[in-house]
């Protein structure tokens, strides 16, 4: 059943909520040994669900239940960043996103796994164990939403939140074949989220399908006075928007993209996709220059390095968990040591700024690219995730999000739907819109989402 | 064991590869640091409930109301 009708079921008092997260439940305590995608389990749901059942008045997330990445703070749950260095450490406040999730009576069921601090692609970076992939099992789910794209695909909860610095919504929902969006930077609040890169960082949601990102999108979206880069921009309904069609587009395809995916069948599928969307929409489809955007990797990682780094630093281990640099694990110790190298005195001038010039140009063929198209359509990776536990080197790994850092460098919206599968793995599509241009966004992924043929 | 020296090389390593890719990119003069005013934000004042009790359940050593550190250890 979709969110929407399942909502509808709930606040009709056809479907009771606290039934809805009882099913969940049962399901976690009997699958997720397997999947290891949650961290932590909220006991009290049931209840929390009773008294929704109880009012008159419902909020737009009536008795949905909602898991949540273990790096956003939620008051009273365990907010370990999947470390040993917060193994422990429980919210002491509820983060933005999370407070207005509960003022629609959405249900916090639990925390799922991610990469130690949002550090992975893969969602072998936990210090818990890694997650398996519901969609193909002993593959990875990816990263560093593992937990949430795995918790949504598994069918244990109806939305995850995720957060996404370079691909790590888009990544896992791609590889667990769910639909999911990383809004532009400055739509959500990101306060409580453990910053991975504060100037790309923002939370997300992942569902099984567009409406369901459509409404937790347009209940967490918003100015906050507690994130000062939070724009103050009228939210727009998206769950109702996206019922109208959004006309027809000018859809680009990236030849800078093309050359970079790896496996030419992933690219197939995409190509494949768009094309149907295309014809049933009345679309059209053509090159579009992304010029720099082969560079988006290498540009993404120094600024990676030191906001990591500098956000970091609060983990001495004196009013909370452990010193982090005794306690994490090799990624995270990687981004701390390169981030502390490239920030001395002697390189300034050096990687980081590089690093922020590269951001402008990628940022301004993406300003470019949109005064002639209006989407822009590609692969979300450039190859299917790899088995559990094989050896892959960094550099690889950083290549897995290739496609996915332009947007977060670009401060653009990204969406991910499913558009088929390579050898029974899931592939997902990947959808880039200007800057707030969240609802047309939606309204394409719904489109992509009815003309799927998966 | 992590190899601390091993993996710090490593990164150096890569920042500088990417920076031999990141090569094409022309040098600019733009200031990339934020103005103070523009970044002020207004926290809400309103406190949660339960966050001292929070704050101090999750502090390693502590004394009633006071978090305990060591001091000069860091």
């Amino acid at each position: 059943m979709g969110v929407e009708q399942k909502l509808k079921d709930i606040k009709s008092g056809k479907l009771k909520a606290a039934e809805n997260i009882k099913q969940f439940l049962k399901k976690i305590e009997r699958e997720d040994k397997k999947i290891n995608s949650f961290l932590f389990i909220n006991k009290n749901s049931a209840k929390e669900a009773e008294a929704v059942d109880q009012k008159k008045k419902k909020g737009r997330l009536a008795g949905l239940a909602i898991a949540v990445k273990a790096n956003i703070s939620v008051a009273g749950m365990p907010v370990s960043c999947a470390s040993r260095t917060l193994e422990g450490y429980e919210g002491t406040y509820d983060a933005d996103a999370i407070k207005k999730i509960r003022a629609e009576d959405g249900i916090i069921i639990g925390i799922t796994n991610c990469d130690e601090f949002a550090c992975g692609s893969s969602g072998e970076n936990s210090a818990f164990g890694a997650t398996n992939n519901p969609a193909a099992l002993g593959r990875i789910p990816g990263g560093s939403s593992s937990g949430s794209a795995a918790a949504v695909a598994a069918g244990f909860c109806d939305i995850a939140l995720g957060s996404d610095t370079g691909g790590s919504i888009r990544n896992p929902a791609s590889h667990c074949g769910v639909a999911a969006i990383k809004p532009s930077y400055g739509r959500v609040s990101r306060h409580g989220l453990v910053d991975l890169a504060m100037s790309l960082d923002q939370i997300g949601p992942v569902c099984k399908d567009v409406y369901g990102c459509a409404l937790m999108l347009e209940v967490i979206a918003g100015k906050s006075a507690n994130d000062a880069v939070t724009f103050d921009k009228k939210v727009p309904e998206y769950s109702s928007e996206i019922k109208s069609p959004a006309g027809k587009l000018r859809i680009g395809m990236s030849s800078e993209f093309k050359k970079l995916c790896e496996d030419k069948k992933i690219y197939e599928v995409i190509e494949k996709a768009a094309k149907r969307f295309a014809e049933k929409t009345g679309s059209k489809t053509g090159n579009v220059s992304l010029k720099y955007a082969d560079l988006a990797v290498q540009a993404y990682y120094p600024i990676v390095y030191v906001e990591f780094f500098s956000g970091t630093r609060k983990f001495d281990g004196r009013r909370y968990g452990k010193k982090i640099e005794d306690s994490c694990g090799e990624e995270v110790l990687r981004r701390m040591l390169g981030g502390k190298e490239i920030s001395r005195a002697e390189h300034a001038g050096k990687y980081y700024r590089k690093a922020l010039m590269a951001k402008e140009l990628i940022t301004a063929a993406f300003e470019k690219a949109f005064r002639e198209v209006d989407i822009i359509m590609s692969p979300v990776t450039p190859m299917l995730p790899h088995k559990l536990g094989e050896k892959i080197s960094p550099k690889a790994m950083y290549a897995y999000d290739a496609f996915t850092i332009p947007a977060n460098l670009a401060g653009i919206c990204a969406g991910v739907v499913k558009a088929g599968e390579v050898n029974g793995v899931p592939v997902g599509l990947q959808l880039m819109a200007p800057r707030f241009r969240e609802e047309l966004l939606l309204k394409a992924m719904k489109q992509v989402e009815e003309t799927n043929e998966v | 064991m992590i190899n601390r020296e091993k993996i710090g090389k490593e990164a150096k390593e890569i920042m500088d590869s990417f920076m031999k890719a990141l090569g094409r990119v022309k040098e600019s003069q733009k200031d990339f640091g934020a103005e103070r005013e523009q970044g002020r934000r207004t926290p809400e004042k309103k406190k949660e409930n339960d966050f001292k009790k929070r704050m101090l359940k999750n502090a390693p050593k502590k004394d009633d109301d006071y978090i305990l550190a060591e001091k000069k250890s860091w």
